[in-house]
């Protein structure tokens, strides 16, 4: 068997990764989602008359409620997205994990500017994972190509989870090779499968 | 004479077909009647039997056929047959002979010689150069001997080897998916029936070179055979007999090391089916082998179903080694030997219990344990008292958790094999306990502790150990009453005291097991969980609101309640509550109450959905005693219009399911809401003598009533002319100020004329009032100012068209042309709250329903449809320049597209689509009509892009779609921001076209540039249209939308920084289907 490779992780149980709480969300007036049957609204409510006059009002006022992109939101991004080797998310594996992640204005001293940075920690099933770049090519390519373009993207495999974070941080970190490197067939298709089973 | 016919029949066959079959049928009716017997028209057909000629001989051939094919089946004599065989096998390579012998061989005088004789033709004739001929003449031949082989199996099974070998050498080198049927099926039977054992390599040969499958069938394949069927049939003959397990098992396992997921899956169903066909000693011999090639497809699995598989065929093998109960010692049992390195290799893993394969261990134990009961034993045995050493030597949840999964995984397989209280298994005749039994307490211990001694935080640790708690109380025979009322209580606690945390998984998962549990132990939840969900039951809605936990209590009693019995007290719990709470003094709103009622409602419906079910038992106590106070109380709840409402519906719903008697009376009590005539008291200045409440709003309850009484009813208010009835009700929402009471008059109205008004003159009249409406309409809209509100007459209108259009009355195209021409008709303000009426045309409602028993007529929609939507369409061409009155049309034209299926939407398809995209483009925040349109615009993706893409509009479509997905807030996207975002989204996409692209399309468009007006909900519909496309628009060359794939994927970089996290999570998805699922069809060039 491949050596860099880890036959055997941990695995977390999905209702240990951490969610967005649905009472944080806007859909406040929904109640919390633990119905198991829902009652039926009366037909008066239903009725398309009043309904089109009120329905303008709360839609505009809703629109004021602005979410932001936070940490919770990057690790939703990322954590469905599936390791290499096994068929088990990132998440699953804390491979990513919500603390690993951060969102900081990208010109500090000038924190009214709408550029932000994400920095994202990856932390490899094993030490000597032989495919932590990949993985961390995987991340940058979900992350870039879901994000608004003021967001600049930072991959980084943490330190001392990994025996050469050096190495591969540089090649993350350097905009050329991601680049070329993303030409390569292989590496394409591995990529292409990790970010299969994206929700 | 003979002579004549043959002659004839030769001449006749090679151009007319039909006159050959006629002439032959004649010769055998001339045989059936004594005019010529066999032994002449053999003599007659002598010179063209010889002939050198190959055609002529066959025609002779024929001929001969033909007559045989046409006697009747118990014609021929023996000795004839005999004669017929002979010679036809003589002749086997010409014409049709072999359909002859076919026919032949099926008469009941044929004899085994007759079989042995025409099967060693076959072998002696096609064993060389078969698969030189066509595949039809091999079909032919195969058929026959399979026919043989079915017909007269003793015969042929009596040659022996001679039969064996001749049919493998037939068969050999066909490639034929047909053909190859019928092989597989002659070569299972011989491989069942036939002493093989000298021949074993001969019969593995011909039927392994066909393993693994890869047929592919043709497109539109004629003969419907799959590579499943085929697959089928050779897994069928592998696992025939044990006696080629030597050859099969090693060949399967080489194969299993295929990069093909297709043919490991392959070889683990033939696997398995061996496995499980084979006797015991065979399987026995390998069982270890067979264990240490696919244990690795569990525990390295890369593809779950691949894992599947290979548990099968571990649960198989633990099948069939428990058939054998033989005298041995137990440590020499077959199934012992093949579990010990099964258990003893799980048990390692499970050392590390939170490693992935741990789990993997834990789902092998499963599948070894289910399939008997005698390996549960087993298994137990080896594994059983490992656990609990591990249990208390492992550290941290992680562990404890990875635990209690793998015992939960032994908990489903004890069920499997013993069964459970309410499904009880086959596999356990004698009805033995589980062997669980011995560690009851010591389990039962352990898993309560798990779930109530642990911090909240550790979710999915509490959700196993509720799992396991759940499988031990389901399992037959095991816990006692004292001790599943324990689990009872622990679920009680953690469904009402506990606090919410997280999305509340486990009081969910323990709201399922009580529910669960309320099956089979419906008296524990009677004692233990009823009275104390009841007693958490507020008696006011000021108590509810402190409180606050009310519904998930209601949703839980709900839930339990699903006997008989349990409904009946949950019933009478509930309406002693409601007692309490309609003496209420006057508040807002009553949500509490309401809950109660929905509740009441929602347990009577579910009973319901079984058709036999009754509720005249409930009829006394809810219709007549609740209806009584509805129309007595002069404040409080129940004059309010929800629980009303709500209360109506539980009322419609008994009054519906209960005797004709309680019917008629409904319907003397429509109106008198069963008080007592003479307490009259006038509430309305124009009330006739039929109303008699103390405030309008029991008008409400009415409606249900009325809606309940089915349509051949005759009895109490519909014993009255109805005409006047209707004319009272119209002047009653005319005048009343109650938004709701209107309402009520207006449904009540339409159930009175889709329902009740029968005769021509009666519906006459009706429509000679909706003609007046509408006049009076057109005539105050002229006259007034154009703001005057006209709300009831258009509620009255609209409720008068549909009760009529759904019934399809002679003239229905008059009354809804009418609605249409209206529209122009009116002020701008009111052809706008107009045209909001169209939706409520076709619109399920819960009041004129089949349930109800209305006149809903299977084709009304459709009608409707195509009479309203040709309509508003050349309107809508019409008001060429009126942008608002087109807008009005569209309005009208959405309402109607949100309310009918899809299949009567794309019929009209192109006429709709121009009005779609214009109706996108609607410049005014009217986002009805923009869900309405992207809804059906989902629609058209979905259900038919084909005529999406003929109709060639797709790019405008995409542009409009982002246009309105675009969210353009000058406060919080500033210009300079836009700049940096185009410029990032070029260097994204490695392009500087992109660009380019983009601004020519804003030139060609200059309407279409970003606007703010959409919500988010539209917003988020526009996103999905766009993510949909690459899905539907496949392999199509050239693919549509290829060349807008840079704008849309530009397009949407703007959506992904929208401020609601719901439309940005949908950009996402979009822009990942369109990066990765628009391709060129053949990209590789392209590189």
């Amino acid at each position: 068997m491949d050596p860099g490779k880890n036959a055997n992780p941990l695995v977390l149980n999905p209702s240990d990764l951490p969610t967005r709480k649905r009472q944080e969300s806007s859909q406040n007036f929904e109640g919390k989602n633990t119905s198991i049957f829902t009652f039926q609204h009366p037909s008066v409510t239903s009725d398309p008359f009043s309904q089109f006059q009120e329905s303008e009002s709360s839609d505009s006022d809703a629109e004021s409620e602005v979410e932001v992109i936070d940490e919770q939101e990057i690790y939703d991004l990322v954590a469905t997205m599936s390791d290499p080797e096994h068929p088990i998310t990132l998440g699953a594996l804390a491979v990513v994990s919500l603390p690993d992640i951060s969102i900081r204005p990208t010109i500090p001293n000038r924190p009214e500017s709408p550029l932000r940075t994400v920095t994202v920690l990856v932390t490899p099933t094993i030490q000597h994972c032989s495919l932590a770049t990949v993985i961390g090519l995987g991340v940058r390519v979900r992350l870039e190509e879901s994000l608004p373009a003021r967001f600049r993207v930072d991959v980084r495999i943490k330190e001392g989870t990994h025996s050469t974070a050096d190495e591969v941080n540089k090649q993350l970190a350097d905009k050329e090779r991601v680049a070329a490197a993303l030409w390569n067939p292989t590496l394409q298709s591995f990529i292409k499968k990790m970010l299969e089973t994206c929700e | 004479m003979a002579a004549g016919d043959a002659r004839d029949y030769v001449l006749a066959f090679e151009n007319n077909k039909a006159e050959a079959a006629r002439i032959a049928s004649n010769t055998a009716q001339k045989l059936q009647n004594d005019e010529t017997n066999l032994l002449e028209v053999v003599k007659a057909l002598g010179e063209y039997i010889t002939d050198d000629d190959d055609q002529i001989r066959t025609r002779a051939v024929n001929y001969l056929t033909a007559i045989v094919q046409a006697l009747p089946p118990r014609y021929l004599n023996r000795q004839q047959i005999q004669v017929l065989n002979t010679f036809l096998s003589s002749r086997i390579e010409d014409g049709g002979a072999i359909e002859g012998l076919s026919r032949l061989q099926s008469l009941d005088r044929y004899t085994k010689e007759m079989a042995q004789d025409l099967a060693q033709t076959i072998f002696d004739h096609f064993s060389q150069d078969l698969q030189s001929r066509p595949q039809a003449g091999r079909y032919k031949i195969y058929t026959l001997l399979n026919e043989l082989l079915s017909n007269h199996r003793k015969a042929i099974r009596d040659m022996g080897d001679r039969s064996l070998v001749g049919t493998v050498q037939v068969v050999a080198g066909e490639k034929d998916p047909r053909n190859l049927m019928l092989i597989f099926s002659m070569l299972r039977v011989i491989m069942i029936e036939w002493d093989i054992s000298s021949h074993i390599d001969r019969l593995f040969d011909a039927v392994y070179a066909y393993f693994p499958i890869t047929f592919r069938p043709p497109p539109n394949d004629p003969y419907g055979i799959t590579a499943q069927d085929l697959k089928d049939r050779l897994r069928d003959c592998l696992s025939s007999t044990g006696l080629l397990a030597p050859s099969v098992f090693p060949n399967l396992l080489d194969r299993l090391d295929s990069s093909s997921e297709i043919v490991k899956k392959d070889v683990l169903q033939a696997l398995a089916a061996c496995a499980l066909n084979y006797d015991p000693s065979t399987v026995s011999r390998f069982s270890i082998t067979l264990w240490d090639a696919v244990k690795f497809e569990v525990l390295q699995a890369q593809e779950p179903f691949l894992a599947d598989e290979a548990l099968n065929v571990i649960k198989n093998i633990a099948t069939c080694l428990s058939k054998r109960t033989g005298p041995h010692a137990p440590t020499a049992d077959p199934l012992v030997q093949y579990l010990k390195p099964v258990n003893k290799e799980c048990l390692e893993h499970l050392q590390e219990p939170a490693s992935r394969q741990a789990s993997a261990a834990g789902d092998i134990l499963k599948a070894a344990a289910s399939a008997t009961v005698k390996s549960f034993e087993v298994v137990l045995k080896a594994v059983g008292p490992a656990f609990f050493t591990l249990q208390q030597s492992s550290e941290g949840i992680v562990n404890q958790r990875a635990i209690l999964l793998v015992v939960n995984r032994l908990f489903e397989a004890s069920i499997d094999v013993y069964g459970s209280w309410t499904v009880p298994s086959e596999r356990n005749e004698n009805g033995q306990l589980t062997l669980l039994a011995e560690f009851k307490d010591k389990l039962l211990a352990i898993y309560s502790r798990a779930l109530m001694s642990t911090v909240k935080e550790e979710v999915s640790y509490r959700l196993a150990a509720a799992k396991g708690l759940l499988l031990l109380s389901q399992m037959a025979g095991l816990l006692g009453e004292d001790e599943t009322g324990l689990i009872v209580q622990h679920f009680n606690e953690i469904v009402l005291d506990e606090e919410s945390y997280g999305r509340d998984e486990l009081k969910q998962r323990a709201m399922h097991a009580l529910a669960e549990i309320s099956q089979f132990k419906p008296r524990l939840i009677t004692d233990i969980t009823f009275p104390k969900f009841i007693a958490r039951l507020p008696d006011s809605e000021e108590e509810a609101i402190k409180k606050n936990d009310y519904q998930s209590v209601l949703e839980g009693l709900a839930e339990i309640s699903v006997g008989k019995d349990l409904l009946d007290t949950l019933m009478r719990r509930l309406l002693s509550k409601l007692d309490l709470l309609i003496q209420q003094d006057k508040r807002k709103d009553y949500p509490y109450t309401c809950a109660v009622i929905s509740t009441m409602d929602y347990v009577l419906s579910r009973s319901a959905r079984n058709s036999d079910v009754k509720l005249d038992g409930y009829i006394d106590r809810i219709v007549v005693n609740l209806s009584y106070k509805v129309s007595t109380a002069p404040t409080g709840p129940l004059i309010n219009e929800t629980v009303l409402d709500l209360l109506g519906r539980v009322i419609n719903l008994i009054i519906r399911r209960s005797s004709e008697q309680h019917k008629e009376k409904a319907a003397s009590n429509v109106y008198h809401l069963y008080g007592t005539p003479v307490a009259q008291k006038k509430t309305h200045p124009l009330e006739p003598s039929y109303f008699m409440f103390s405030t309008e709003s029991a008008l409400l309850l009415s409606t249900w009533i009325l809606a309940a009484l089915p349509r051949s009813s005759k009895a109490g208010i519909l014993s009255q002319p109805l005409v006047p009835l209707v004319k009272d009700l119209t002047q009653i929402a005319a005048t009343t100020n109650t938004e709701f009471v209107k309402c009520a008059c207006i449904k009540q109205i339409e159930l009175i004329v889709n329902k009740h008004i029968t005769s021509k003159q009666d519906l006459d009249e009706i429509k000679e009032m909706y003609e007046t409406a509408i006049a009076a309409m057109i005539f105050q809209g002229r006259n007034s100012h154009s703001n005057i509100k006209i709300e009831s007459e258009v509620r009255y209108v609209f409720a008068l068209s549909k009760a009529l259009a759904l019934r399809l009355v002679p003239g229905t195209d008059l009354v809804l042309r009418r609605l249409v021409e209206l529209l122009e008709q009116l002020p701008l303000e009111q052809a706008r709250f107009s045209a909001l009426g169209f939706s409520t045309l076709l619109a399920d409602c819960d009041v004129i329903s089949k349930q109800n028993d209305a006149q809903i007529r299977l084709l009304a929609p459709q009608r409707v449809f195509q009479i309203l939507v040709p309509l508003i369409s050349s309107k809508f061409k019409d008001a060429t320049s009126n942008q608002a009155l087109k807008e009005i049309y569209l309005i009208a034209l959405a309402g109607i597209l949100g309310t009918v299926s899809s299949d009567i939407v794309m019929p009209e398809l192109p006429t709709l689509l121009p009005l779609l995209l214009q109706s996108l483009e609607i410049s005014d925040a009217n986002q009805n009509v923009k869900i309405a349109t992207l809804e059906t615009t989902i629609v058209v993706i979905t259900k038919n892009p084909d005529a999406l893409i003929e109709s060639g509009h797709i790019p405008a479509l995409l542009r409009r779609l982002l246009s309105v997905a675009t969210l353009s807030n000058p406060a919080k996207l500033n210009r300079k921001l836009k700049i940096e975002q185009n410029l990032a989204a070029r260097s994204m996409n490695g392009s500087v076209d992109s660009h380019m692209e983009l601004d020519s399309t804003h030139l060609q468009h200059p309407k279409l540039s970003p606007r703010s007006s959409s919500s988010p909900k539209t917003r988020q519909l526009a996103v999905r249209c766009i993510s949909l496309l690459p899905e539907h628009v496949k392999n199509k060359t050239p693919n549509p939308l290829l060349s807008l794939k840079k704008e849309v994927l530009a397009g949407l970089v703007g959506v992904l920084d929208d401020p609601r996290r719901d439309v940005r999570k949908e950009a996402v998805d979009a822009r990942a289907k369109w990066l990765r699922g628009v391709d060129e069809v053949d990209s590789e060039e392209d590189e």
